[in-house]
């Protein structure tokens, strides 16, 4: 059995997680929570047996290729989802999570991005900076999870749509809270993770012209204008939430181009 | 020995019938020992509510327990050829089935309503202290809580709300993270008003101020909800602390115009308003629902709301007699295999 068939059956377990989203037309949401949260820790534990043969293997931490980055965030969008869902009781962010997870194990695991790179004695500051970094994009995308969960409540309860999903769904003011501190969490960890990568650079030609810097460093401060406009108030719900699906779209669907333009990161 | 219930209630009687026949408080224990003692009962419990009186009573077959207690339910009455129509009494396994649709709300005004539980724990608590109940009370009564409990976990016969206000309430939970530190404004000192008001006061919000044209009338139904009252004038200034704002009053043009309301919300950045608009014709301007942050209901959308789970609770009709004759007929069974008492 081969590390990556880890992977597979953790994305299997997260996809039938997902797929509860099919019989929430039951009356059995308790029972329902409970298998999808089981079912999230179970895929869990094969995700990080995962991240461990792999670590094991490579003799480093495992995100020193495209794959393994992909592998690490979705890791880290589960994680987050298992603690907050419990802390917040937000079972039902695991509908919104499961999703996104299942999409990107896939589509890492079906590119062809798995490769050795020789770029992997990279030293301690580099070892530190890349799963920070990998971890605020998990804090992202969970917040852009709760955002995408607000804008859905918001959108039934002012077209007076009370369905099942009203019910469902935490209260707009509880999302705003929880996608907050998502917004501090991954901020404080991503600039953690740039201040890593810079030191981590110094010395070694890296320059802040490098492609990969720079747009970190644009995710950085647009990042710090949405959680400055929630924690301010600057912009109402709606436009906030807005915020943090498109902007967590604009970086997933960029990572793969700013990555392989920057050759101190590939 | 027999098991029978006997009384009033909303399907047999209008609200002034009702109230005659009412055991009060003070009139209980002697109303109980009375019919133990003059109607050849062995045990007794009543169940007084605002929407029925009713008596479950054990008495012996050998006599005719059912008449006695009618006799006795009707001696304090002067009129009692008015009153006596509207009594029934039910009696053995359709006694048994009557109780348990009771407990579980299933024969309610209000179908699927939960209070009812707890006033019938309350009968059986009281019976229990008095000593008025035994062996097969309680195992009726136990058997009663087991039921309407089985009835509402397995059937939807309590979801949704069905009242205007509830669904109100429901809905302020669905935007704000709790009611506790909700502020409430009331405007319009009408019935429709009141009950708002009560509901919102029950629900635990932090506060609620009452707003009208009248102070006299404002004042007067603040202080039966221990609220403050307002004058309509000062609307606006108390709205910045609101978080709710339910407005019925009688004026023939909008109340709350749109362009207010934006001024308010750049007075409050960051705090949703949830606007209920319960006047005819309406006092807040209906454009107001697609301001970022606010959220507007008026009567018709919450009685949609209403009216729509009142129809799926109904639904569930027929699974909960399912479930409450099942148990009636494992109860009756057990009853009858102990021989503890015959139809008579």
């Amino acid at each position: 059995m081969s590390d990556r068939d880890f992977i597979i059956l953790a994305t299997i377990l997260y996809a039938i997680s997902a797929g509860t989203l099919f019989a929430l037309k039951k009356d059995e949401h308790h029972r329902l929570h409970a298998i999808r949260y089981l079912l999230c820790l179970c895929g869990f534990i094969f995700h990080s047996i995962f991240l461990v043969l792999r670590a094991i293997d490579i003799h480093h931490c495992p995100l020193t290729n495209l794959f393994e980055s992909f592998i690490f965030i979705t890791w880290t969008m589960v994680l987050i989802y298992l603690v907050i869902g419990r802390t917040y009781r937000l079972s039902i962010l695991g509908l919104f999570t499961t999703p996104m997870v299942v999409i990107l194990n896939l589509f890492a695991a079906i590119s062809p991005i798995d490769k050795l790179t020789t770029n992997s004695q990279a030293g301690f500051w580099a070892e530190l900076h890349a799963p920070l970094a990998v971890m605020s994009y998990g804090a992202f995308a969970i917040a852009a999870a709760t955002g995408a969960m607000y804008l859905l409540q918001q959108f039934l309860l002012k077209t007076h749509k009370i369905t099942e999903w009203v019910y469902l769904l935490p209260s707009v003011a509880e999302m705003q809270k929880v996608t907050t501190r998502l917004l501090l969490f991954g901020m404080s960890v991503y600039t953690l993770g740039l201040l890593t990568g810079f030191i981590a650079g110094a010395g070694k030609g890296w320059s802040i012209m490098d492609f990969k810097t720079k747009w970190s460093i644009l995710i950085w401060l647009l990042y710090g204008l949405l959680f400055l406009g929630y924690w301010r108030s600057w912009w109402g719900g709606r436009k906030a939430a807005y915020g943090t699906v498109i902007l967590f779209c604009f970086v997933i669907f960029t990572f793969w181009g700013a990555y392989l333009l920057s050759p101190i990161h590939r | 020995m027999k098991f029978f219930c006997i009384g009033i209630n909303h399907h047999s009687a209008p609200v002034e019938i009702r109230e005659q026949i009412a055991i009060s408080e003070e009139r209980y224990p002697i109303f109980c020992k009375s019919a133990l003692q003059s109607c050849d009962l062995t045990e007794i419990a009543t169940l007084s509510t605002c929407n029925r009186v009713e008596i479950y009573a054990v008495g012996r077959k050998t006599d005719q327990p059912v008449d006695k207690v009618k006799e006795l339910l009707l001696s304090n009455i002067n009129d009692r050829r008015l009153i006596e129509p509207h009594i029934f009494s039910k009696e053995g396994e359709k006694a048994i089935e009557h109780l348990f649709e009771v407990a579980s709300g299933v024969d309610s005004m209000i179908f699927g309503e939960t209070e009812i539980l707890g006033q019938v724990k309350q009968a059986y608590e009281k019976a229990t202290e008095g000593q008025f109940a035994g062996k097969i009370l309680n195992r009726i009564f136990q058997k009663t809580f087991q039921t309407a409990k089985q009835v509402r976990s397995q059937t939807n016969i309590t979801k949704g709300h069905v009242s205007v206000s509830s669904v109100a309430a429901t809905l302020a939970e669905k935007i704000y993270e709790s009611l506790d530190n909700l502020h409430v404004m009331i405007i319009g000192a009408g019935e429709i008003s009141q009950k708002t008001a009560r509901t919102f006061v029950n629900r635990g919000v932090s506060s609620v101020s009452i707003v009208n044209r009248s102070l006299d009338r404002a004042e007067q139904i603040a202080r039966d909800l221990g609220v403050s009252a307002h004058l309509l004038d000062d609307w606006q200034s108390k709205a910045l602390e609101a978080d709710i704002i339910v407005s019925s009053t009688s004026s023939p043009n909008l109340l709350i115009t749109r362009k207010e309301v934006e001024d308010l919300m750049s007075q409050r950045p960051g705090k949703p308003l949830f606007l209920i608009d319960l006047a005819v014709p309406r006092d807040i301007d209906p454009s107001i629902n697609w301001m970022d942050d606010c959220y507007l209901y008026n009567i018709d959308d919450l009685q949609a709301i209403a009216d729509e789970a009142s129809s799926q609770r109904i639904m569930e009709l027929a699974k909960c007699r399912e479930i409450i004759r099942k148990k009636t007929n494992d109860l009756f069974t057990w009853v009858d295999n102990n021989t503890i008492f015959y139809n008579r």
